[in-house]
């Protein structure tokens, strides 16, 4: 079993929680004000599946692309403990991987027009790349468990201002069409789906942030993508991705 | 204690387990990989393509009515008849390959072939891929059909598109009037553009070509010729009719445009296989080979004769014009081991003589009929 992105973000989710978990003294906020904050940091994650399908047999390498992200948040106090908080965050999400497959189901394109189209089955080693920048507006439920300790959850709409997701066919074969198709060896052969990204993504998120100065924090959160980051229709790959991402970083009250 | 965070553990637990590479899938391919066969009953390695497989066997090594033919397949894959049971290939006999998963089938042709190539070719014989609809052209010796013409036409499907028209592709056969000589069709070979698919592996032309051999493409990037099939007779000339239309402009595997005129091949090369052969024992990167490649179909030490159109030019007129072109005797050969089927006959046409370095003018066309190895 090799270690995924997913089990960082497991891992990363299970200390969270303990570590929130033990956090319970009593704090207030100032109910019926507003505040804004800004933060910004890295994340790790990826456009995965959510369970890794039969056909990849192996995750060869991994690496986060354009792990950052840069916002601005308004919040808002209903009570002593509770609020909402909405903003605009600007965020990378993307990897670079390397796996081993075995029949999946691809389509290769050299150019936009289609019927240049390669179909099929393919056997051997795929590099994947996806760097999509988002426009993010989350709205979210807050709630003070403690003087130093806040968390957050709630949805976001995210909306794609650059797309790319490409790779190579590194080395294998093809079997066209069907796995009963002539088979045809493939080296180093580029594919680019980025006209097929979605220019909307839509998740949840669930957070927490931790005040360690008057004005300063520390934030970790866990973007979940509901829908599939393809558009509908697309068929070149024969299961849904979504944005995962667990985010780490610092923020400031303004 | 406030536990309400403590769901993110649970979350964080599903999402590690589901991250587990899963149990390899049953496997989805139904091939036959490999044949075996005692080398002393063949002449020529047997020629396994995707939905055939001809293996040219010694005559009279075997009662080909009741032959047990041994082969391996997928792993998983099944296969009925099954491997190693007696059948009668004085026709082709058909084998369906199944699955390990069940959900693919494939049927092969198996052919064991005892005769030589033949003297005629006429083109008339020919059917298409089932899937890609791509011409092959065959002939019937006594009875019996020989998948003996190749092309690129397999390498190019690939780009071609889903269902593809036949006359997508760089060879086609042509049932117009003015491209037939004699009888109702004739080979057509045009050169083609591979478009941006191909432009990006700097190949960007395919030239029509056919040739007696098969065509291997375990790797798109380098489809391998392997020319050259079992003949038992000394050639003297090779004769036909062609019409030769150029292109508009050469251009090279860059793309870029290359002064000239294109210019068509025509030739026949007979070498000895069994040198080939026994020289190729230990080689690494293509062992036991028992045809000639792109490298060295015209410079090979086993040729033995070679017949070679002198110019490729374009012909005048609408009309066919003649060749008839002498075997060039390179070394001497024994009527015993001609009559031993010891030698290999390769025939070659292409509509762009560079087509092998993806040089060639778009558009070129060669036309050929009735094709004929005159014989000692």
């Amino acid at each position: 079993m090799k270690f995924s992105l997913k089990h960082i973000i497991a891992s990363v989710c299970c200390l969270g929680g303990l570590f929130l978990a033990q956090q319970v003294n009593a704090q207030t906020q100032v109910p019926k004000t507003w505040h804004v904050e800004i933060e910004a940091g890295t994340k790790i994650g990826g456009a995965s599946p959510l369970s890794l399908p039969v056909e990849i047999r192996e995750i060869k390498s991994f690496r986060p692309a354009m792990p950052f992200f840069a916002g601005i948040k308004a919040n808002y106090a209903i009570d002593q403990r509770w609020g909402v908080r909405t903003g605009l965050v600007f965020d990378g999400k993307g990897m670079k991987t390397e796996a081993n497959v075995k029949g999946y189901k691809t389509t290769f394109n050299a150019a936009e027009d289609p019927t240049q189209n390669v179909q099929g089955y393919y056997y051997g080693d795929i590099s994947t790349n996806v760097e999509n920048l988002y426009l993010t507006v989350p709205i979210q439920a807050t709630y003070e468990l403690s003087e130093r300790w806040n968390v957050q959850a709630g949805t976001y709409v995210s909306f794609a201002v650059m797309k790319r997701f490409y790779g190579e066919a590194i080395k294998g074969y093809m079997r066209d069409e069907d796995p009963t198709g002539d088979r045809v060896g493939i080296e180093n052969a580029a594919y680019d789906f980025r006209g097929s990204v979605r220019n909307i993504d839509v998740g949840m998120s669930v957070g927490g942030k931790y005040r360690f100065a008057k004005r300063y924090f520390a934030l970790a959160q866990f973007d979940y993508g509901f829908n599939n980051i393809m558009k509908t229709g697309f068929e070149s790959i024969s299961f849904n991705l979504h944005n995962i991402y667990m985010n780490v970083g610092l923020g400031m009250r303004l | 204690m406030n536990y309400k965070k403590l769901w993110l553990i649970p979350l964080g637990i599903v999402l590690f387990l589901a991250s587990c590479i899963k149990d390899e899938a049953r496997n989805m391919e139904a091939d036959i990989t490999s044949v075996e066969i005692a080398e002393e009953l063949i002449n020529a390695k047997p020629i396994i393509n995707n939905r055939n497989v001809v293996i040219y066997i010694k005559p009279g090594a075997m009662d080909i009515t009741h032959f047990p033919l041994e082969f391996s397949l997928t792993p998983g894959a099944t296969v009925s008849p099954a491997s190693g049971s007696e059948q009668d290939f004085s026709e082709p006999v058909v084998y369906e390959v199944t699955s390990e998963d069940g959900q693919f089938k494939k049927e092969y042709s198996v052919s064991l072939i005892e005769a030589s190539v033949p003297e005629d070719f006429n083109f008339e014989l020919y059917d298409f891929d089932t899937k890609k609809n791509w011409v092959y052209f065959y002939e019937e010796v006594v009875g019996v059909k020989q998948n003996l013409w190749a092309s690129g036409n397999a390498g190019f499907a690939f780009t071609a598109g889903l269902n593809p028209a036949s006359t997508k592709y760089p060879t086609q056969v042509t049932e117009d009037p003015q491209y037939v000589h004699e009888g109702k069709s004739a080979a057509y070979m045009e050169t083609k553009s591979t478009g941006a698919f191909g432009a990006m592996f700097k190949m960007p032309i395919a030239a029509g070509n056919l040739f007696v051999g098969s065509m291997n493409v375990d790797n798109i990037l380098s489809p391998e010729t392997r020319f050259g099939l079992p003949f038992n007779k000394i050639p003297a000339t090779l004769e036909g009719y062609y019409r030769y239309i150029p292109g508009e402009k050469i251009i090279d595997k860059d793309g870029k445009v290359v002064p000239g005129i294109d210019e068509c091949d025509i030739y026949a090369v007979f070498y000895d296989r069994i040198a080939l052969w026994k020289e190729t024992w230990e080689d690494p990167t293509q062992p036991d080979r028992t045809w000639l490649n792109n490298d060295d179909i015209l410079t090979s030490p086993h040729i033995v004769a070679i017949a070679q159109l002198a110019e490729g030019k374009a012909t005048a007129g609408s009309e066919f014009v003649k060749f008839s072109i002498p075997f060039e005797m390179k070394k001497q050969v024994l009527r015993s081991d001609v009559d031993a089927f010891k030698y290999n006959i390769a025939i070659v046409f292409s509509s762009s003589k560079n087509g092998a370095i993806f040089q060639g003018a778009v558009g070129s066309k060669l036309i050929v009929d009735q094709v004929k190895v005159t014989v000692k």
